[in-house]
């Protein structure tokens, strides 16, 4: 067999399976295919795994053979397209052994060599387009290669030789490889530890108060008033609150400790309402609201509850807030953690200079609490 | 120039693959984390277990809990003893179902069924869900190291100082925390926990350190969990 025609069957055998590797890839990839092929799953991938040995096998076998093709012909770009066959190669075959054995030990491992295996995959598809695409340009001669620099054009521009293409390729699989290693013996890492999922739960809240006795809400007697930098102060009964324009939403409740209540139903008076009726004035830049424990307040920026999900809250999951959850009134801050959310709400004042709330003063919580 | 924009170019590339392969490679202390976050959760698929936790306040038993877990039909019950002085103790025990819970006490007989909705949940729920507060220490891992000892792994924890609760006590200012783990080799299944906690002394406080030990055992195995029909007549809590 001469050259030309071996170079052509190599080529051939290399495509027919990347394109059977892609095509039994896919079906244990693409949800559709997954389910239409449920009960042989096992078997196509057992299949797939074999024809990815073979395929790893027969780029080892050829590679004494290109390499000689790869000295004759001088084009950086050939030397290119070899360099990342081998390099995918390499990738897939490195991947696809971790996902083989199913390490149950290396979670994370085997998570990122799927990732990078189905990354892969994706990559060729496009890879392989390209390249037909301009192997049928180069046959209606709608393409021609730019001719080989010579010597003399050396220093006209940037050439690229097949030594830096290697060079290139030889370091960048060095560079992921020590990249990776590094990583392994660090030890664990606060991104780590935040990506770690949140422990949430559907339980209910746990009622936390700063007082033995929570205070008592009597409808003839509770006011909330609403003063310090304002046109018009107001106070208001119960019963005048709620003909404020209401809102209704479903949001998380998250605890600073960590723990989580999902999916609350919220019901109350948007802030914004009551910053409409009282009129901000330009100076009154900061909200503090105090509780009728007598001992707890918080701060705001006012502009941190202008959103409508910002609500003076006084219906949870359809009931009227109970005496522990801060009946009759409580804010609810979405972004905010829980210790931000004041329960028995019953003054709020606008002012120009901001305080520090309960816990921060306390405990040195952090003044915004946004849920990080 | 043009050899050294050439090779600027190429050490570009492979700070950048470098760079990628840092960031997403996982380090050999956090697979050691997955596994055991893994381990842990597995216990809320276990069909059958029971287990058994105790607190230490200060070297001194302040709660002791036993737990029979049944996944279906789903049924937990919870017996629960708190030591209130020197001489007296309160005990009481839970049957979580599905959809509500029962609290049954002995001195007066007793007995109540909560809404999972009611604001005493979330604190009583703790001891249905045992393994929450365990994954939530995870966070705070510092550094951690792994011995094998008998078919055995034996996991330990150094934590950073973090604020949390458990079966209604608070944990503040923690100064610093240990905590073990024992699964078993092959299948990783969970033996025990256990937590150290050191807290910032003050006199404010009754007790300075705490240690929290959970086993558990007879998992997948026949657990025998009635409730009882006194239960049915048990008074709604309102």
């Amino acid at each position: 067999m001469n050259k030309r025609k071996l170079y052509f069957w190599m080529h051939l055998l290399h495509g027919v399976l990347i394109l059977l590797l892609i095509l039994s890839g896919a079906v244990l990839y693409i949800d559709y295919f997954r389910i239409l092929f449920v009960d042989f799953k096992w078997q196509i991938r057992e299949l797939h795994t074999v024809i990815g040995f073979i395929y790893f096998a027969i780029v080892l076998l050829i590679l004494p053979i290109v390499l000689p093709y790869v000295k004759a012909h001088r084009r950086w770009q050939k030397t290119f397209h070899i360099c990342l066959m081998v390099s995918l190669a390499l990738g897939w075959t490195i991947t696809g052994l971790i996902l083989w054995i199913n390490p149950t030990s290396y979670l994370g491992l085997r998570q990122l060599s799927l990732t990078v295996h189905d990354f892969l995959s994706v990559f060729i598809l496009i890879w392989v387009a390209g390249h037909i695409l301009l192997w049928f340009l180069k046959k209606k001669k709608l393409y021609q290669p730019t001719p080989i620099l010579n010597n003399h054009d050396r220093d006209k521009g940037m050439l690229v030789s097949r030594r830096d293409v290697v060079l290139l390729f030889s370091g960048g699989l060095l560079a992921i490889l020590l990249g990776g290693l590094f990583r392994w013996f660090r030890p664990v890492s606060d991104s780590f530890l935040a990506r770690l999922d949140e422990m949430k739960r559907r339980g209910y809240f746990r009622i936390y108060s700063v007082r033995t006795e929570n205070p008592v809400f009597d409808p003839q007697t509770w006011r909330l008033t609403v003063d310090g930098l304002v046109e018009n102060p107001v106070e208001l009964s119960f019963d005048e609150l709620k003909k404020l324009p209401k809102h209704t939403y479903t949001h998380d409740f998250h605890c600073v400790t960590g723990w989580s209540v999902l999916g609350v139903k919220w019901e109350g008076i948007p802030f914004q309402e009551v910053i409409n009726l009282v009129g901000r004035k330009p100076e009154g830049k900061y909200i503090k609201m105090y509780s009728a424990d007598r001992i707890y307040t918080e701060t705001y920026e006012w502009s941190q509850l202008t959103q409508k999900t910002a609500m003076l809250v006084y219906n949870l999951d359809d009931k009227p807030l109970i005496e522990s959850q801060g009946a009759p009134l409580r804010l609810f801050q979405p972004d905010m953690y829980g210790y931000k959310s004041i329960k028995w709400v019953n003054r709020i004042e606008f002012v120009s200079q901001r305080d520090l709330g309960y816990w921060e003063e306390k405990e040195g919580y952090n003044l915004d609490g946004y849920i990080s | 120039m043009v050899t050294y924009h050439k090779y600027a170019i190429a050490i570009g590339i492979w700070a950048l693959l470098f760079g990628a392969s840092f960031y997403w490679m996982t380090s050999r202390e956090e697979e050691q984390l997955l596994v055991i976050q893994k381990a842990i959760n597995n216990v809320e698929d276990w069909q059958t277990y029971q287990s058994k936790q105790v607190i230490w306040a200060d070297d001194e038993q302040v709660i002791e809990l036993h737990s029979r877990t049944r996944l279906d039909p789903d049924l937990t019950w919870v017996s629960s003893r708190a030591k209130l002085t020197d001489t007296e103790d309160f005990s009481f025990e839970m049957f979580f179902s599905s959809d509500v819970f029962y609290i049954h006490s002995t001195d007066p007989e007793n007995w109540k069924k909560v809404d999972y909705t009611h604001p005493v949940a979330g604190e009583l729920e703790g001891s249905r869900e045992p393994t929450k507060f365990w994954l939530r220490l995870l966070k705070h891992t510092k550094q951690m190291k792994r011995e094998i000892e008998n078919g055995i792994q034996h996991y330990t924890l150094e934590l950073k100082p973090f604020r949390d609760e458990v079966h209604g006590m608070r944990l503040e200012d923690v100064t610093g925390a240990t905590m073990e783990l024992w699964l078993s080799k092959e299948t990783l299944v969970l033996q025990k926990m256990k937590v150290h906690v050191e807290l910032k002394p003050s006199i404010t406080k009754i007790f300075n350190q705490m240690d929290y030990l959970i086993e558990f055992s007879d998992v997948n195995q026949p657990v025998e969990i009635e409730l009882p029909s006194a239960a049915e007549k048990a008074e709604k809590l309102q």
